[in-house]
Formats: C-alpha cells, structure tokens, sequence
C-alpha cells in the first residue's frame, strides 16, 4: 500500500515540465561533428542539449516531423515523399559541410591491385551479376559487399549515383550494416568486402577508399580537391534540419556551427566545411 | 462466515474468512491482477489490430513468401520465419546436450556444496546482459565462425552459425539450471532401488532418473527455446541482416553459414523508425511483433502445460533465475530420514557391480563427456566475464565513473548512464512491487486451484515474452499514443511489468513454504483473512520479495531492448526534470550504439569498460540476492 503511495508521490512531483531542452536526433555521420558543438555549447552556455542516431538521416527527418526534436541531422536533402509524410511541416535545410562516400575495401582487395569501379561496375554488383574481384581487376574471391541499411544517407547517396534517383535503385537483399563503425569494422574483418562509406572513415590501413573511373577512363579519388569542385560523383551535403527557420535555442546552436570555430569541428571529423566548399568554386 | 464467497487454496483454508464479502487487500489484489493480465491481453490485442492493414494488403503472402522490400511495399516474411527457427534450432543442438550434460554432473556426481557452487556460478552468469554476449560475439564469435570455415567461401563471419551458437551459449544456463532442478526432483529412493537392482550408478541416472525427469527436462529445453527466439539485440549484432536470403541447399551446412534475419533481429534494426507513420509499413512490422508473440507464446504455454498439472498455486519455475528450493524442498522432506540411512548404507558398500570391460569403458567414457559439458559451460562463461574485466580494466578509473560523456564517447565517463540505469530500476522497482505482491496473494490467497493454475499461465506468458516486444509495445503507446516521446517512466514501467513474474514466483514459492501454524495461530487470535496477510503472510515471504526484486533488477538492469525505443538516448540526458519529452542515458544502449558507431579508436576501451560497469552492477544485484538463496537451499536440504 505504502508503495503504491510513493508511487503516485512521484507520479505528482513529476508532473510534465516542459523545460528548455534541445533535443537533436539524425545522421551518424553529422553527429560527428554536432555532438562536439553541443559539448561546447553545453559548458560555455549552459544549454540543455539531447542527440541522438537513432534510424540515421530518416530518423533524423522523421524525428523532425513527429515534432519530437527540433533540430535534425540529415546527410540527404529532404524529399517530395517527406513533404507528403508531414504536410504541416515547413523543412529548413541548412547546410554545414560537405562529405564523400567512398566505396570502401578490405586489405586484401586493394592488395589485389583493385585501386578504382566504375558506374556501371558498381551496378553490376549491386543487382549481383559480378559477383566475384576478377571480373573487376582482382584476385579471385567472392565479393563480399555490405549494403547500408535502408534510411542512411550513405546509401542514398549511393543509389543516387548509381541509379540517378535513389528510387530507381532495385530491390537487393544484401547482408547489411548500419552504424559507420559497424561498417569500417566487417569491412576490415572480411576478406574480398565492399561497402559504402563515408570516406573520412577509410583509415587507408584497415579499410581503402577506391576511385570511381569515370566515363572519360579517369580515376577519381575521394579527396577534398575533388569533392569540393564536384569532380568526385558521390558527395553529399550535411544538414542540419529544423521547421521554420531556425529560432531560440536552435538558433544558437545552428549559428554556432556555421561559426569559425564549428566549421572547425566540421573539418576536423573529416568533413569539408563550408568555405572549402566556395574557395574551390562549384 | 459466508465462506463460498470466499475462494481459498487447500494452502490456506485454515485462513478465518471474513467479516465482509470485500476488503481493501482484495481490491488491491484484483486491481494487481487486473492491470498484468490486461497487459498480457492488451499487447496481443494492439499487435493483432495493428498488423490487419499488412494482412489485407498481402494476404497469406505476408508468411508465405519471400520478398521483404519495403520501399516496393513488399512484405513477405517468409525468409524472418524460416532465419528464426535455424538460428533457435542451432543453439538447442548445441545448448541442449551440453545442459543437459552438465545437469547430470550436477545433480548425480558431485556432492551437496559443489552442486550448490556450480549452480550459483550458473545462475549469476545467466544474468549477463544480451547486449554484452552481443559485444563478445562481434569481437570474438564472428572472427572464430569466419576462420573456423574458411574453406566454404563464407561471405563474412556474420552468420546464421554465428547467431545460433551465440544464443546457445546465452541459453545454456536455463537449459542447466532448470534439467537439474527436474533431475533432483525424482526421489532419491528411485536411484537407490535400481542401484539395489544391480545398475551401475551411471545406468541408474539414464534408465531411471533421466526418463522421470523427462517432462521436466523437455519444459526446461522449451523454455530456454522460448529465449532464443526472441533475442533481439545479441542476435541484431552477429546474425548479418540479409533480407530474403531464404536457405537453397536445405540438407548441407551452407544454409548455416549463410547471412540472414530473424523476426527479433528485424524488430531491433532502423526500420522501426521509418516505418512508422506508414500505415502498411508499420503494419507489417508490428505484424513480425505478432508472430514472434504467437511463436513464443505457443512453446512457453507447451512448457507450462507440461510441468503444471498438479502443482496449484504457482506455475512451476519459469524463471531461470527463480529460486529452486520448492521441488526439492518437497521430495527430500518426505521421505528424508529413511532415505538418507538406505543412502549412508548404500554408499558404505563397495560397487555393487561387476561390468564387462566395454560396458566400463562406455560408461567413463560417458561420465567423462558429462563432465566435459560441465566445464564446458562454466569455462565458456567465466571466460566471458574475464576477457570483458580484462578489456574493460584500462578505462575503469573513478573519472570514468564520475564525468559525462565526452567526444562522442571517446573520452570522460559515463556518469549519466550509471545514474540513468540506476533510475530507470528503481522505478522498475516501484513499479514491480505493488503489482507483484497483489498478483502473489490473488495466487496464494485468494483464487481456487484452477483459476490460480490461470493465472500461472499468464504470468508464464509474461515471462516467456520477448523483451524487444516490451519495447514495441512502448513505443506504441507511451512514446506515441501518450506522447511521451522518449520519457524514463516509460523505459521504468515497461522494465517493471518485465520483472512482475520473477518477483511473484520467488513471493509465491516463499508463501507455499510458511508453515500452516503460523496462520492458524493468527486465526486463533482471530485475524481477519487482510490482516492475516499483511501481519502474517507479507512479513513472513519477505525473503521471498527481496530476492526476487533483486534478481528482477539484474535482468531489468542489463535490457536494452525495451528501453532503446521507449526511454533512453546517446547523449546530453542528465536527470530528467518531467516525465514528457525526459529521457535518460542508460549503460546498456551506450553498449550498443558504441558497438556499432565509434569513430575514435580509444572509444573501444571505454566501450569494454562501460560493459563490465554494467556487468559489476548486474552482479552485485544477483549477488546482493545470494545469502538469502542459499539459506533457502540449506533449508531445502536440511529440511
């Protein structure tokens, strides 16, 4: 009896109080970067800040339009269907770097010689008609390719390669990774595997970034010069998502990402930031 | 006075009825009762409605066939089912024999205090955390899978092999625990006749003990395969999550060594957060929810129906952790002082037998793999907990203890996580509590045999579900239905209705064992039926709520998959200061965000030191429990 009293005691005492918390929930890879800004914030502020990955940039998105946060981390740009999703809310993308993803390799594959795929290489493997590294140039090993979970936006930006719209892209079934971590690290454990990437993650001793040979026969490494003049295809912009233009909390800390010292933070995770992007002209 | 209206156990019939036809315990009682068999009712029911829209879309196709690709809205199952039962049938193979095994070393051959020894090894490693087999099985399991069968061209070490044996070393404990409490079970006079009978002690145990134990065997091997279907997280990490990928050479190993997906696996990955706010997407996962339910459901209910067909008032042990005092507390009670003077003669005698050699060597040769099972199963698990305090030890310090998380995890420690674990328990406590004595006294109490044996049915169903549905439950309705969003009260409450049947069956098993003096002399102070409970029952089975409640605790401690969706986030959640919109951090989740994205290499040792903080609380909790357990064996033995 006496605990049931306790019990709704706390239930009492915790009645809703909605107190100025900044909640942020999205993409892996902007985390990087935003969680160290929120750090920041949090000492130098005494802001209330939340992040979280869940779901990576659709959980990010969707998070936004459930109202339950009110900045989300998206490494794609919004689409027509989350519009459709959630007609009542006004997305506001703000851009904050730039990342590559890089098709990325075990040792041993590189080691093969296997420096660089094209388009239409990459997909043939994806819809399984190579199925093996000699058919591209290397040894002859069954290609081990992790595709990227649904919602990440590393596979968006694959399939937006690859297949012009990420729409387009066929029904595969392939074993699938998630966090970047998890990537780097069964990339890194399996021999003759694949996977998408973001490219600041190929540490160039475990895991290697491959080329992308474009039509003109040229290799195209994923390295700043080439991702800030968009000669390397597979770059993708990194956001920060908010409905309405950005205000109060969310302001401050969105401002201080695009401040001197966040665009810091954003380089040193491995990211372009903004004024790589326009020092280099696009 | 009226005493139809008041239903009572042979337990208590010796409890004076009351005054009135209602009293201020019953109510509590019933409303008790009430709010966990609705639980139990109410997820069935929200997972059945909520899957119709994927059923008139796909019709039996949604289990039939094998195309799961939501962006086409397809949603075939087929593959998840299939992924489900090899990965359980694989750890049953291998859990099963080795538990079995080992439970025959335990009850037969060793004596009284090694028993007692191995089974509390036993029981305190049944408590590490899915999460931390899962974090073992990345760094340990994959790459051995992989190496292991190099020469069949695996596509990597994450595996359905991989998945199974994973799970069967997370199983073994249930498989050994439970065998060896129907073993001690058979009446030690049965073993003594066939010894009598001329049968070498080995041949007692298979032709006589064994098959008497089987039902309880065979419950034990259902239960332990009742968790093994619906392990989410630890399977999530090792099993590869490759759709569709159903098995095309059904009799080799191939499909063994191939990628998949179960339906838990599935319920834990990213999809969950895409699907909702799609109706049919949605549908279709919730759907996996259901089946996973409805298989589960069906083997614990097999398990239940198996063992409970006599004993009345509480169901038959389907805790892993339960205290297992009751059975043998009964059979050695019975007979116990004849027996053990035929048992002191018996063993002054020298082997009764004379085998032909073969026979002799068969029967080392056979005792010696039993043994070899046992140590088997213990080594495997103290290896565990060794390697995870041996990687962890460099990041434990009291900074780690103390600070916040820093650089994305890769440096400071993890004070709000302890705190917010520490949080969501305690309210899992409060929770657990109330409900957990009012449904003990409905069993012991109040309800007749039947209803009672009901309601042991239900609370065996609770215990048997997975704990990833406890999760989708939550998001449902607390996180979307309430609109909490992320809120530690959810992650509380849905631990705590977690933790109600450990906590009734220790209560109950507690209140069967009070001696019947006890409540005639309060009857013959003349004590109402409420105050007999409050001043004679309760105070009396406290042993029984302390040592349950703890063991609930180390289980609710070390959940990840209620929580993940419900209460707990990555980072920035200090202590919560409302209930909407107030997450916290929690050890667990940061195990298993950590295990998949960590950018800086130092966050590997904070990583294995965050597991073993985790595995020091889990332990204390259990160990916290342990004196009072063992005074419930020697009880047993000595009574």
């Amino acid at each position: 009896m006496r605990t049931w009293m306790t019990f709704g005691a706390i239930l009492a005492i915790a009645a809703p109080v909605l107190a100025d918390i900044l909640k942020i929930n999205g993409s892996t890879t902007v985390n990087l970067p935003t969680a160290e800004a929120a750090e920041i914030l949090r000492a130098e502020k005494a802001m209330t800040i939340q992040i979280d990955t869940q779901g990576g940039s659709a959980g990010g998105i969707s998070a936004l339009g459930d109202g339950q946060v009110q900045i989300g981390m998206s490494s794609k740009h919004i689409t027509e269907q989350d519009k459709l999703k959630y007609p009542s809310v006004d997305f506001v993308e703000t851009h904050i770097g730039e990342d590559a993803v890089a098709m990325i390799v075990s040792k041993d594959v590189w080691e093969a010689g296997v420096r660089s795929l094209t388009r239409e290489q990459l997909a043939d493997i994806y819809e399984g008609k190579i199925t093996n590294w000699k058919d591209v140039g290397g040894a002859d090993r069954r290609i081990a390719f992790f595709n990227k979970e649904p919602g990440r936006g590393t596979w968006e930006v694959f399939a937006h390669f690859v297949y012009g719209n990420a729409r387009k892209a066929p029904p595969v079934s392939f074993p699938e990774v998630g966090g970047n971590e998890e990537a780097r690290n069964k990339v890194a454990g399996t021999r003759g595997a694949l996977s998408q990437l973001s490219s600041n993650w190929a540490d160039g001793k475990q895991v290697f970034a491959l080329s992308i040979k474009n039509d003109a026969g040229e290799e195209v490494a994923p390295l700043a010069a080439n991702i800030a003049n968009r000669k390397y295809p597979m770059s993708r912009p990194l956001f920060l998502l908010t409905n309405g233009a950005p205000s109060g909390d969310a302001k401050v800390f969105i401002d201080f990402v695009l401040s001197p010292r966040g665009q810091e933070l954003v380089r040193k995770h491995g990211y372009l930031s903004l004024d790589q992007m326009v020092v280099d002209g696009k | 006075m009226n005493s139809p209206a008041v239903p009572i156990t042979d337990t208590y019939s010796v409890v004076a009825p009351d005054r009135r036809r209602w009293s201020y315990t019953l109510v509590f009682s019933v409303i008790g009762t009430a709010v966990t068999a609705g639980f139990v009712v109410g997820m069935v029911a929200l997972f059945a409605w909520q899957t119709l829209p994927v059923l008139s879309h796909s019709g039996l196709g949604y289990v039939t066939s094998n195309n799961w690709h939501y962006r086409q809205q397809m949603f075939g199952a087929l593959s998840m089912i299939v992924g489900t039962l090899l990965v359980s049938a694989v750890a049953l193979c291998v859990a099963a024999p080795v538990g079995i095994g080992a439970a025959i070393i335990t009850s037969e051959f060793l004596p009284g205090r090694a028993r007692l020894m191995v089974k509390i090894v036993i029981e305190l490693l049944a408590g590490i955390p899915s999460v931390v087999y899962g974090l073992v099985g990345i760094l340990y399991l994959r790459t051995f899978v992989y190496d292991t069968f190099e020469s069949f061209d695996l596509h990597s070490g994450d595996t359905i092999l991989t998945a199974g044996l994973l799970l069967a070393v997370m199983i073994l404990p249930t498989v050994m625990t439970l065998s060896d409490d129907a073993l001690r079970a058979v009446p030690a006079l049965q073993r003594q006749a066939a010894r009598g009978l001329g049968l070498s002690r080995l041949s007692a145990v298979m032709h006589v003990a064994l098959p008497q134990a089987r039902i309880g065997v065979i419950a034990a091997v259902l239960l332990a395969l009742g968790r093994a279907l619906g392990e989410a997280i630890a399977v999530f990490l090792v099993v590869g999550r490759q759709d569709n990928n159903l098995p095309t050479q059904p009799f080799t190993l191939r499909p063994l060594l191939e990628s998949g997906q179960t339906l838990a696996s599935k319920l834990g990955g990213a999809e969950i957060n895409i699907a909702y706010g799609d109706p049919l997407h949605w549908a279709a996962v919730v759907g996996l929810g259901l089946m996973l339910l409805v298989m589960v459901g069906t083997v614990t209910l097999l398990a239940a129906a198996l063992t409970s067909p006599k004993s009345a008032a509480s169901p038959p042990q389907p805790v892993e952790n339960a205290p297992k005092h009751a059975r043998p507390t009964k059979t050695h009670s019975t007979k116990g002082t004849s027996d053990a003077l035929l048992t002191a003669r018996l063993a002054q005698e020298p082997a009764v037998t004379r085998l032909p050699k073969r026979r002799k060597w068969l029967e080392r040769f056979s005792i010696g793999s039993f043994a070899a099972c046992t140590l088997l199963a213990t080594g495997v698990m103290l290896a565990m907990i060794l390697a995870i305090f041996y990687r962890g030890s460099s990041a434990l310090s009291l900074r780690f203890f103390t600070e916040q998380i820093k650089l994305v995890g890769a440096d400071g420690g993890i004070f709000f996580n302890i705190i917010g674990t520490l949080l969501l328990i305690t309210t899992a406590l409060c929770v657990c509590t109330p409900i957990a004595v009012a449904v003990a006294l409905m069993q012991s109490v109040y309800l007749r045999e039947r209803a009672a044996r009901g309601l042991g049915m239900v609370l065996y169903l609770l215990n048997g579900t997975p704990s990833i549905l406890f999760g989708l439950f939550g998001l449902v309705v607390f996180v979307k239905f309430l609109g909490w969003g992320k809120s530690w009260l959810a992650g509380g409450i849905l631990l705590g209705l977690m933790m109600i049947p450990i906590v009734t069956v220790a209560l109950v098993e507690r209140m069967k064992a009070l001696p019947k003096k006890y409540i005639e002399a309060a009857r013959g102070l003349g004590l109402s039926k409420s105050q007999t409970v409050w001043s004679v029952i309760i105070p009396q089975s406290r042993a029984g709520l302390v040592t349950g409640s703890l063991l609930g605790l180390a289980r609710a401690a070390g959940e990840t998959a209620p929580i993940m969706f419900t209460a707990t986030i990555f980072a920035g959640a200090m202590f919560p200061r409302g209930i909407v919109e107030s997450p916290v951090l929690s050890l667990p989740y940061h195990i298993f965000i950590l295990a998949q994205d960590s950018f800086d290499p130092r966050v590997g040792e904070k990583l294995w030191g965050t597991a073993a903080a985790l595995l020091m609380i889990v332990m204390l909790l259990s160990l916290i429990a342990l004196p009072v357990r063992l005074r419930i064996h020697e009880e047993a033995v000595s009574a």
